[in-house]
C-alpha cells in the first residue's frame, strides 16, 4: 500500500526462554524504542503484541505518543488467547490457579525443570505477575477498543475501567458475490460452508459431527481453510479427518485468499460458525451477510451478539453437536426457515464508516494533554531523575564543556593527572570508527530482516500443506530457493559482523594505547593488560 | 516475634500494596507493620502504622526515616511488589545471635526471570572498577541453596539490625534517585567487620512493578547505572592498585562513550562527575573509620557459596 511502510521482527515462542518473556521483551522493546525516536508518530495504533513485548506501550507512554489499542483476542486475559484449556473446556472465567497447570502444560520449557528445593510458588507468582503487569500496562495507552460490546464487557469485568474501553466494530470492504438466481446448486446438493482456520477452537470438529448426524444424503460440507498446529495440539487435522470417516460428501479445500472469497461464498447454502470460544467479532459472519447467507453460530459471546441473539441467524448451544444437526435439517427442509434468517449486506459496516470513527478517535487521543498521563500515576524520568533531564536540556557544547571540566576535578582529586586533553584526542580519534560501525549496524539490520523474512516465508509455504504432488514438489522447490537465499544473507551478516569486531579492536587499541600512555604517568599500569 | 518492624515503602494505596498486605500482617505477628508513603493517609490499614514520606525525599530517604522510627531490634524492609511464602521470616531471624550479622535477605525469586534469584549478589572487580555481580542471572541457574555470604543487602527484602543500620548512618542519599545505595551500604558493614547472609530458606518474589521507582528506558537506566558505579569507586574504594585505575578508567570510559557514541555512558559519567565533590566529602568520613577488612578481604569474604 502506496505511504505504508512495514518494519517486522521475527520472534516466535519458541525463541522466548521463560513464562514473563512472551510479555515483556527488553530487546523488542529497544528495537521499538529506537523506531519511535526515528519516526515520531503522532497517534500509535497498536492492534496485538503477542510475541513482541506489551512494553512497548511503556515505551510509547514514555515517548509521550498518543495511544489506541485494539484488543483483538483474549491474549492480555489467557497467554493461550482464546481461553480454551488444553482439555478442550471453553474457560468461562478466568481462574489463575487453573491457569498455572494449564500453562505449563502448553509451554513446559518456558518454566524450567521442578527442581528439588525450587519454590513451588515460583510458576504460580510468574502467572500472577504477568496478570498485575498486563494490568499495570493496559492502563497506559490512551483509549482500549474492542471490536464488540461482548468483548468490551470481559475486559470491563476484569478490571478496565468501562470510560478507558470503547467498542467500535470492524468494517468490512463490500464484495461482490455472484450469487446464483436459483440459489441451490444445480444437481440440488444443500452446501453447508465453514470458512476459517482449521483448530479446535473454531469448534470445526462439532460441525462434521453435526453433519454425520444430518442424515440428508443431499448436504455436503465445505471446509475452507488452512490448518494450523494450536498451541501443544498438533493432531487437529487428522483427528478431523478420522472424525470425517472418508465422507465424501464432506471436503477439505484448503487455505484460499481474499480474491477466492466471493466465489466460495457464492457456491453455498448456509454458513457455519461452530466456534467453542467466545470469539471478539467474527468477520465470517459478516462475509456470510455480505453473501447474504443464512448464518448458524454458537450462542454465546460475541457470536450471540452479531447475530442479535438469533434475529440474524440460527444459534444453537456450543458445542453442541446434536443441537447443530437439528438446527441444519430445519434449514435443509425448509426454505422459507433459510430464507427468514438469509443475512443482508446493510447489517455489515463498512470499512468507511470503521475509518471515520477512527479518526475521530486518533483526534480525540491525539488532542488530550499530554500531562495526564503524570497525572494518572506514571513514573517518568523527569520526576524521578531530574539532575539527568536537566543534563539532556543542555546544548552539546556545554555537556562537553561540563564533562571536561568535570575530568580536571577528578584528575585534580586524583593528584598528577590530567585527562581532559586525552579524552579530546581519543573522542577525535573514535568518531571516524563510530559512523562506520552505524553504517555496518543500519545494512545489518536490514539483512537480519530480510533473512528473518525468507525463513517465516519459507515456514508458512511448509505449512501450507499441498492438495496433489505437482504442488508439493513446486512448494518444496520454493522452500529450498528461499532456504538458500537466507543462507546466502546469513553469510553476508556473517562477513559484517567480523568487520564490526575488527572495527571495535582497532578502537580498543586506541584505548589501550592512551591508557598506558596514561598509566605510565601515573607511575604504575600493573591493574592493565599487558601492552600490545 | 515482637523484636521485627517490618517496613513497606508504597508509592500509595496500590493495588500491588494491597495484594500482598494480609500476608505481611500476619507474618508481622506481635511486631509491628509500617507503611511509608508519600501520603500517609492514603495507606491506612488495620494494624499498620502510617508513616509519611520525607518532604521530596525518595526510597533511600523513606527507608532511613522508617528505621529510625521503627522500634523492633531488627527491621524487615520491603518494597510494596514484594510477595512472601508463608513462615517466611522463621529463618531469617534464627540468625540473629550471630554478633557479626549486619543483615539478612531471603531467596528473593524473580518471577519475571523465569524464577532466578536476585539476592544472591557477588562483588566483582573488572577494569579496576569494583561493582556487582548476579551468579544467579548470569549463569541462568534458579538453585541456590546454601546459606552463605552475599555482597549487600539487595534492597527489594533485607532484615536489618536495626541499631548496626542507624551506626552506619543508614543508605546514603548520594546515591538517590534510585540506584546503588544498598551496595555502598553492604561494602561499608563488610568494611566494618559485619556481614551480610544469605538465607535460601525463607522465600520471597519481587515483582518488579516499578511503582516505587518509575519506569525509565534502558538508556536512562544505564545512565543512573554508570553514575551510582562510578560514585561508589570515588566515595569506598581504597586498594591502591584498584585507586591508582580510577582515572585512568574514568578516562577510557569517557573515550569509549564519545567513540561509540554511548549517551548513557557519557551521561552517567557526567552526572557522577557533578556529584564527585559529594562523593570525595563521603569518602574523607569513610576514611576516619578503622576498617576491618580491606577490599580485597570483602572480595574474599563476600563471595556467595553454592
Amino acid at each position: 500500500m502506496d505511504g505504508l511502510s512495514v518494519h517486522s521482527v521475527v520472534h516466535n515462542f519458541s525463541d522466548t526462554d521463560h513464562f514473563f518473556r512472551l510479555y515483556a521483551n527488553p530487546e523488542i522493546e529497544r528495537v521499538f524504542d529506537e523506531h519511535l525516536a526515528r519516526e515520531a508518530p503522532d497517534v500509535c495504533h497498536v492492534h496485538h503484541l503477542t510475541c513482541l513485548s506489551t512494553t512497548m506501550l511503556e515505551a510509547l507512554k514514555r515517548r509521550g505518543v498518543p495511544t489506541v489499542m485494539t484488543l483483538h483476542d483474549s491474549w492480555l486475559l489467557c497467554p493461550r488467547g482464546q481461553r480454551l484449556h488444553p482439555s478442550g473446556d471453553h474457560c468461562a472465567t478466568i481462574d489463575r490457579e487453573r491457569c498455572i497447570d494449564c500453562m505449563r502444560g502448553t509451554w513446559p520449557h518456558l518454566f524450567g525443570p521442578a527442581e528439588p528445593g525450587a519454590p513451588g510458588g515460583t510458576d504460580r507468582e510468574t502467572v500472577r505477575e504477568v496478570d498485575r503487569h498486563v494490568r499495570r500496562v493496559l492502563a497506559l495507552p490512551d483509549l482500549l477498543i474492542a471490536p464488540s460490546e461482548f468483548h468490551r464487557r470481559e475486559f470491563v469485568a476484569w478490571g478496565v475501567p468501562s470510560e478507558r474501553i470503547r467498542a467500535i466494530p470492524h468494517g468490512l470492504p463490500r464484495m461482490t458475490v455472484p450469487v446464483p438466481v436459483a440459489r441451490r446448486a444445480p444437481d440440488g446438493r444443500f452446501r453447508i460452508g465453514y470458512l476459517g482456520t482449521l483448530i479446535p477452537s473454531k469448534g470445526v470438529h462439532v460441525l462434521v459431527e453435526a453433519f454425520s448426524r444430518l442424515e440428508r444424503p443431499d448436504a455436503t460440507l465445505e471446509l475452507h481453510g488452512e490448518w494450523f498446529p494450536y498451541h501443544e495440539d498438533a493432531g487437529y487435522l487428522e483427528r478431523l479427518r478420522e472424525l470425517a470417516a472418508g465422507d465424501p460428501r464432506i471436503t477439505f479445500h484448503g487455505r484460499y485468499g481474499p480474491a477466492q472469497l466471493p466465489a466460495i461464498l457464492a457456491e453455498l447454502d448456509v454458513l457455519v460458525v461452530p466456534s467453542i470460544w467466545f470469539e471478539t467479532f467474527s468477520l465470517t459472519v459478516r462475509e456470510g451477510w455480505l453473501a447474504r447467507l443464512p448464518v448458524v453460530a454458537s450462542d454465546h459471546g460475541a457470536l450471540r451478539e452479531a447475530l442479535a441473539e438469533g434475529r440474524r441467524g440460527r444459534l444453537f448451544p456450543p458445542g453442541d453437536a446434536a443441537a447443530l444437526a437439528s438446527v441444519l435439517r430445519e434449514l435443509h427442509d425448509n426454505p422459507v426457515a433459510r430464507d427468514t434468517i438469509r443475512g443482508r449486506p446493510e447489517w455489515v459496516r463498512t470499512v468507511e464508516e470503521m475509518v471515520r470513527e477512527l479518526k475521530g478517535v486518533y483526534q480525540e487521543v491525539g488532542t488530550r494533554p499530554r500531562g495526564a498521563a503524570a497525572a494518572a500515576g506514571w513514573s517518568d524520568l523527569d520526576r524521578f531523575h531530574p539532575e539527568l533531564c536537566r543534563l539532556r536540556g543542555l546544548p552539546q557544547e556545554r555537556r562537553s564543556a561540563r564533562l571536561r571540566e568535570g575530568l580536571e576535578t577528578l584528575g585534580r582529586a586524583f593528584p598528577g593527572w590530567g585527562p581532559a586533553a586525552a579524552y579530546d584526542a581519543l573522542a577525535r580519534e573514535g568518531s571516524a570508527l563510530r559512523r562506520w560501525a552505524a553504517v555496518r549496524g543500519e545494512e545489518t539490520r536490514a539483512l537480519e530482516e530480510e533473512r528473518a523474512r525468507l525463513r517465516q516465508e519459507a515456514r508458512a509455504l511448509e505449512a501450507r500443506g499441498a492438495r496433489s504432488d505437482a504442488e508439493l514438489e513446486a512448494l518444496r522447490r520454493r522452500v529450498a530457493e528461499l532456504e538458500e537465499e537466507a543462507r546466502g544473507k546469513e553469510r553476508r551478516l556473517r562477513e559484517l559482523e567480523a568487520d564490526r569486531a575488527r572495527a571495535r579492536e582497532r578502537l580498543e587499541a586506541v584505548s589501550r594505547s592512551w591508557l598506558h600512555r596514561w598509566a605510565d604517568r601515573l607511575g604504575g599500569g600493573r591493574h592493565l593488560e599487558p601492552r600490545p | 516475634m515482637s523484636q521485627v518492624s517490618m517496613v513497606i515503602s508504597t508509592a500509595g494505596a496500590s493495588e500491588a500494596l494491597a495484594e500482598g498486605l494480609d500476608d505481611l500482617r500476619a507474618a508481622a505477628g506481635e511486631g509491628e507493620l509500617l507503611l511509608i508513603a508519600p501520603r500517609a493517609d492514603e495507606v491506612q490499614a488495620d494494624g499498620c502504622r502510617a508513616l509519611p514520606q520525607p518532604a521530596g525525599g525518595d526510597w533511600v530517604a523513606s527507608a532511613n526515616e522508617a528505621v529510625r522510627a521503627a522500634r523492633g531490634e531488627w527491621v524487615l524492609l520491603l518494597h510494596e511488589d514484594l510477595r512472601v511464602e508463608p513462615g517466611f521470616l522463621g529463618p531469617l531471624l534464627q540468625h540473629r545471635h550471630e554478633d557479626d550479622l549486619f543483615a539478612v535477605v531471603p531467596r528473593v525469586v524473580l518471577p519475571r526471570e523465569g524464577g532466578l534469584i536476585e539476592s544472591v549478589v557477588e562483588m566483582v572487580v573488572e577494569d579496576g572498577l569494583v561493582g556487582a555481580g548476579w551468579p544467579s542471572l548470569r549463569e541462568r541457574e534458579r538453585r541456590w541453596l546454601r546459606s552463605g555470604p552475599v555482597f549487600f543487602p539487595a534492597s527489594p527484602c533485607a532484615l536489618f539490625r536495626r541499631e548496626a543500620f542507624l551506626r552506619l548512618g543508614g543508605f546514603d542519599p548520594l546515591f538517590t534517585p534510585r540506584g546503588g545505595a544498598d551496595m555502598d551500604l553492604g561494602f561499608r558493614a563488610w568494611r566494618r567487620g559485619m556481614r551480610v547472609v544469605y538465607e535460601p530458606a525463607s522465600i520471597v518474589y519481587h515483582g518488579g512493578s516499578g511503582s516505587l521507582e518509575g519506569s525509565l528506558d534502558a538508556r536512562d537506566e544505564a545512565a543512573v547505572r554508570w553514575r551510582d558505579r562510578l560514585l561508589f569507586q570515588w566515595k569506598n574504594v581504597t586498594d591502591p592498585e584498584w585507586l591508582r585505575a580510577q582515572p585512568a578508567t574514568a578516562l577510557a570510559l569517557a573515550a569509549q562513550g564519545a567513540a561509540l557514541g554511548d549517551q548513557a555512558l557519557l551521561e552517567g559519567l557526567d552526572l557522577a562527575l557533578q556529584a564527585l565533590p559529594a562523593a570525595l566529602k563521603a569518602r574523607e568520613g569513610e576514611a576516619r573509620v578503622a576498617a576491618a577488612r580491606s577490599d580485597r578481604e570483602i572480595l574474599r569474604d563476600s563471595a556467595p557459596e553454592r
